[in-house]
């Protein structure tokens, strides 16, 4: 059975195994909902190390893969990774679309409701698309909104 | 017919000014009170304000910003108790005075008659009863009184639902052109709701047609709030089609006619660059995107002076910044005349070729991964309405 709402499925992602392997070890941070971008991601994560810092937006949907796939494109003004992350029983119909996440290099999961993920496409580190928005979210996340 | 692009003026408007004086964007203005006071408006250059229309702007007499009451024919400013419609008539003569000897000082191009705004249907009787009282009789009167042989614009501010009611909207052509004395139409529409791009065929359909009637009863069109289906609008042969700036120039929508609402802190929208080839604003984002990936592209669909401005690393997009809308000035400008020099069948064929190979071009760039969503989904609609226009005009089968 699906989740009921997008809201269910966003908790699901930020409990799950995932999201916990991808901002441990090293300092990391959580945001659900950051707006004044270009579009609002349902989640971003911002991992950092001495080197680098790798920024992940995630688009969760229960059945419309096509508005995500617009939607993550978005973020990638401003992230190096953007994904959408469908409930898993509805992740069928995108799976089909396969060429269209890899040549947009937008990631694709899915999760049930038990808290698994699947990885179906991965997408590469590429720098943010728009420099502007790009400074913006690093102002954001790292001075003036509160860590999850 | 060779048709004239203006600039609907709004705030700003000097942006659009000296995009006509300095780089030929134009061969006019349309200046609204909401957005220039009285002492501005007299102060630009005479050969400009000579060829401007001046639009009087009472479309919602209940309500003056602090613009418009720097003008003394607002109904606030004639009638004791401020604007009331029962009262109106008794004043409208005043108010027509005021108004066109305000127009006739400042030698317009034309005299405007100006109109009410109706958000519903009331009976095109009841409609045309009030506007020949409140503002055509008076405002002919106070013309025929001073003389003048200078061309007279009646507008109009139609919804949707007139428009596209066959009834209604005959009813309203037989009336106009059994107006005695005016030489021709501003007319502004109304969509609502509606996106950014026009996607209603019906209303496109209708529109041409309207206007189309009204060209063929040789009278002068002036089609105001025009975003980019200006170009599929020029099919029916209007005689001035308009450009502007910020988005409330290019899109009528009543609301912004409200001055006791008027929001502060709102946010706004994205900024955006007009592609000539793709028929839209696009968002600054994939603007940048587009320069990253396929900097020849950007630069081929759109290249000018701002062009190279906006993507001058550093640059701060905003959407108070004049460089998108100079940007646009030049690109729409350049479009829209390069039509204009074609008439018809001919006018036609170009617009299908030019909406054909923007939906090319969308679809180019998703192969490329680009993801615009729903981005270039209006011009199917575009091309149906125009084909059926064309149609009807025996320039297809």
């Amino acid at each position: 059975m699906g989740f009921k709402s997008e809201k269910e499925m966003v908790e699901a992602i930020i409990e799950s195994n995932y999201i916990k392997d991808l901002t441990n070890p090293g300092p990391s941070i959580i945001k659900e909902e950051v707006k004044g971008l270009f579009g609002v991601p349902d989640i971003i994560v911002v991992k950092k190390n001495s080197e680098k810092q790798i920024s992940y937006a995630f688009e969760a949907k229960l059945t419309n893969w096509r508005r995500a796939l617009v939607q993550a494109f978005r973020y990638k003004a401003f992230v190096n990774r953007s994904y959408v992350i469908m409930d898993h029983d509805h992740v069928a119909p995108a799976l089909l679309q396969g060429e269209r996440f890899s040549r947009s290099n937008i990631g694709l999961m899915s999760i049930d409701n038990t808290g698994t993920i699947y990885f179906h496409y991965h997408p590469y580190d590429e720098s943010p698309y728009s420099p502007q928005l790009e400074s913006k979210f690093n102002s954001m996340v790292t001075e003036t909104m509160p860590c999850r | 017919m060779k048709f004239e692009i203006y600039h609907q003026l709004g705030h700003n408007g000097t942006w659009n000014i000296d995009s006509i004086k300095n780089e030929n964007t134009g061969e006019g203005i349309i200046i609204s009170p909401r957005s220039m006071n009285k002492k501005n408006t007299e102060k630009i250059e005479e050969s400009l304000r000579k060829k401007a229309i001046f639009d009087p702007l009472l479309l919602n007499p209940h309500q003056v910003n602090t613009k418009m009451a720097t003008y003394d024919f607002y109904p606030n400013d004639v009638m004791p108790y401020g604007f009331e419609t029962k009262q109106f008539s008794q004043y409208s003569s005043i108010i027509a005075n005021k108004c066109i000897k305000f127009q006739d000082q400042n030698d317009f191009r034309y005299f405007v008659i100006p109109t009410r705004y109706y958000n519903d249907m009331p009976p095109v009787s009841t409609l045309t009863r009030i506007l020949n009282e409140h503002f055509i009789d008076p405002f002919l009167t106070a013309i025929e009184n001073l003389g003048s042989h200078k061309g007279v614009i009646i507008q109009l501010i139609l919804n949707s639902n007139m428009i596209k009611n066959d009834e209604y909207a005959s009813d309203l052509l037989n009336w106009i052109t059994g107006i005695e004395g005016i030489d021709g139409v501003y007319l502004i529409t109304e969509l609502s709701p509606r996106d950014k791009q026009i996607g209603d065929v019906d209303f496109l359909y209708s529109l041409l047609n309207f206007v189309n009637a009204l060209s063929q009863n040789e009278l002068e069109v002036i089609l105001g709030y025009l975003n980019t289906e200006a170009l599929l609008l020029s099919i029916a042969n209007p005689s001035i089609i308009t450009i502007g700036s910020y988005e409330n120039t290019r899109n009528f929508n009543s609301n912004n006619f409200i001055y006791d609402n008027e929001k502060t802190g709102q946010k706004g929208p994205t900024p955006r660059l007009y592609i000539p080839r793709l028929l839209d604003w696009i968002e600054h984002p994939y603007i940048d995107l587009m320069n990253k990936t396929d900097p020849d592209y950007i630069r081929s669909a759109a290249h000018n002076e701002y062009l190279d401005q906006v993507l001058k690393p550093g640059y701060k997009w905003h959407f108070t910044k004049p460089e998108p809308y100079k940007h646009f000035f030049i690109e729409g400008y350049k479009q829209l005349r390069e039509i204009s020099i074609v008439e018809d069948n001919e006018r036609y064929c170009e617009i299908c070729n030019i909406i054909d190979s923007a939906t090319r071009e969308y679809s180019q760039l998703k192969e490329a991964g680009f993801e615009l969503g729903v981005a270039g989904s209006y011009l199917p609609k575009w091309s149906t309405a125009a084909h059926l226009f064309a149609k009807k005009q025996g320039w297809r089968k």
